[in-house]
């Protein structure tokens, strides 16, 4: 299990390394800017820095730049995982090296967690730009450093992973990848409470936000990060993590089971 | 070790690969446009790939399955290979159940196809070899020293740590023999091993896979459109027209089968295998 890990790891790392050697990294580091540049725009030379006391009420009292810089941060983790999962797969098969993969005896899982390994070092980069990015636009970033922070951002990459399994068998049955992913990943930007809080939106929007582990995670995130609240003071934001987090697994896995069936015969039939 | 035997276990003197009976069908879904309305309906269509096949792969054996495309050859060799579920049949590798016990099977086996996929092009040979290695369970001092006799045996080793994107056609076939090789496979199914190569590299695989059966006790099953390849290579030929079994036996077995039409015998010479393939599908169709 772990030797597929690391080896996946390792492959997939070598492949992005060797394929865009600076220019990725770079990438990463303005897009990861960019997203906190924007909304720092919008909030001094839009709106003038004025916001009503309701935004303060739902984001416990932070600042707009400290509410997006956490928002925007821990979105960067979600649209990475959930791409670079999502099309792992797909992108095997494009690259025609996917039968050799099925040929072998080794376990999925361990395939997949590989792919996360070596993402989440990537997206580490992006989040540590936006991050960045939001201290020298003044995001009080104060407890970024804890044992809690770490613990809620490790929690949220297993949610967004369990998530980005169900999306993988989606983008294999729709033989699709940026539809998917864009329509998914604007939604989730729209309703999942990174730029403003999820109060905003429409009763209906609010419980269809529910629906994907951000929502929760970025809540108990700004939770953490803003007023250094303790976990077991979050237990039912922490719950609905994992619960989602096991639904997508379960889907995920009977789906992919499936997926992988009709692949392997769609494909090499 | 991924797969532990369901039901009967391994049986050391049955030392082949047995199928029997395997059919393969496929449901394909064809939209049909409606007279009115923006939607067209789906019907379904049953897709009989391969129709009923029965086969033997004995070890340090070398078995041709040859016939037109189409015929039913790759799907047959990924029932064999566990890719894919048979519809129906049994299928047997050393006694062993290979539809129960696809894991243990797949540690078994290998599949070499010709083309130039089934490799990272961004990886070197090593790193292809050593990642390939890995999803079979091996590591360490184990792996190096198997990735090292590979690139020796298909004389890459100083091409070893030069990127694949970079190898030339018959460098990436000799790299896919090595990966094929990696996990030292008891069974190996070579769909057309030789496609597109030159004659020389051609014959240097020819060999290699000769020597794999003959000297290292592999079995082999080898698809190809060479049938001079077919001739030099293997001991026992299947011939496959529209996902059945037409004609088998061995290469003078299958010529003889000419013999009793005198009218196909065109020269004084006796057929070659070709005209004996060509004619065999023809009579069938006909």
């Amino acid at each position: 299990m772990w030797r597929v890990i690391i080896s996946t790891y390792r492959k997939n790392r070598i492949g992005i390394l060797r394929a865009v050697p600076w220019s990725f990294m770079v990438s990463r580091i303005v897009t990861g800017v960019t997203q906190i540049i924007f909304p720092y725009f919008m909030y001094h030379y839009f709106i003038h820095g004025n916001l009503n006391s309701e935004f303060h009420e739902y984001a416990n009292g932070a600042d707009y730049m400290t509410y997006v810089v956490l928002g925007s941060a821990l979105n960067v983790l979600a649209v990475s995982t959930l791409m670079n999962i999502g099309r792992a797969l797909i992108t095997e098969l494009r690259e025609g090296t996917l039968e050799t993969l099925l040929m072998t005896p080794m376990p999925r899982y361990a395939y997949f967690c590989g792919c996360l390994l070596e993402q989440t070092a990537r997206a580490l980069l992006e989040f540590g730009a936006v991050m960045a990015a939001g201290a020298l636009v003044g995001a009080d970033l104060g407890y970024l450093f804890s044992v809690r922070a770490a613990a809620v951002i490790l929690l949220a990459v297993f949610s967004f992973f369990c998530m980005g399994i169900a999306l993988s068998s989606l983008m294999l049955y729709t033989r699709d990848t940026y539809l998917t992913q864009n329509t998914l990943f604007i939604t989730m930007n729209l309703v999942c409470g990174i730029m403003y809080p999820i109060q905003y939106l429409p009763a209906g929007l609010q419980y269809a936000a529910q629906i994907f582990p951000l929502t929760p995670a970025v809540s108990l995130f700004r939770n953490v990060m803003i007023e250094n609240q303790s976990l077991s003071g979050n237990q039912l934001l922490i719950w609905q993590i994992i619960l989602l987090s096991g639904v997508y697994l379960l889907i995920g896995t009977v789906w992919y089971k499936e997926m992988e069936l009709k692949l392997v015969e769609s494909i090499f039939g | 070790m991924y797969g532990a035997v369901k039901g009967r276990p391994e049986d050391q003197n049955a030392r082949k690969i047995i199928a029997q009976h395997l059919v393969k069908d496929y449901i394909l879904k064809e939209k049909i446009k409606e007279k009115s309305g923006l939607f067209g309906r789906k019907q379904k269509k049953v897709i009989h790939a391969v129709k009923d096949i029965s086969l033997e792969i004995p070890q340090k054996k070398i078995i041709g399955v040859l016939g037109i495309n189409g015929a039913g050859k790759t799907t047959t060799i990924r029932m064999l290979a566990s890719v894919i579920a048979p519809t129906s049949g049994s299928l047997t590798m050393n006694g062993v159940d290979a539809v129960k016990n696809h894991l243990w099977i797949k540690e078994r086996i290998n599949v070499i196809s010709g083309g130039e996929r089934n490799l990272y092009w961004r990886l070197t040979a090593k790193e292809n070899l050593r990642y390939f290695g890995s999803l079979y369970g091996l590591s360490g001092d184990d792996l190096d020293k198997r990735i090292t006799y590979l690139l020796r045996t298909v004389g890459l080793e100083e091409a070893a740590n030069v990127p694949v994107e970079r190898y030339s056609k018959g460098m990436k076939q000799r790299l896919q023999i090595a990966r094929g090789l990696i996990n030292d496979p008891i069974y190996l199914f070579m769909d057309e091993p030789t496609l597109g190569l030159d004659i020389v590299i051609a014959k240097e695989i020819r060999n290699l896979v000769s020597d794999l059966a003959h000297k290292e006790g592999r079995g082999i099953l080898l698809t190809t459109h060479y049938i001079s390849e077919a001739e030099e290579l293997c001991d026992y030929i299947y011939i496959l027209d529209k996902g059945r079994i037409i004609a088998e036996g061995t290469k003078e077995q299958l010529k003889g089968l000419l013999a009793y039409e005198p009218k196909v015998i065109t020269s004084v010479q006796e057929p070659s295998l070709e005209e004996a393939l060509i004619e065999i599908i023809n009579r069938c169709n006909s």
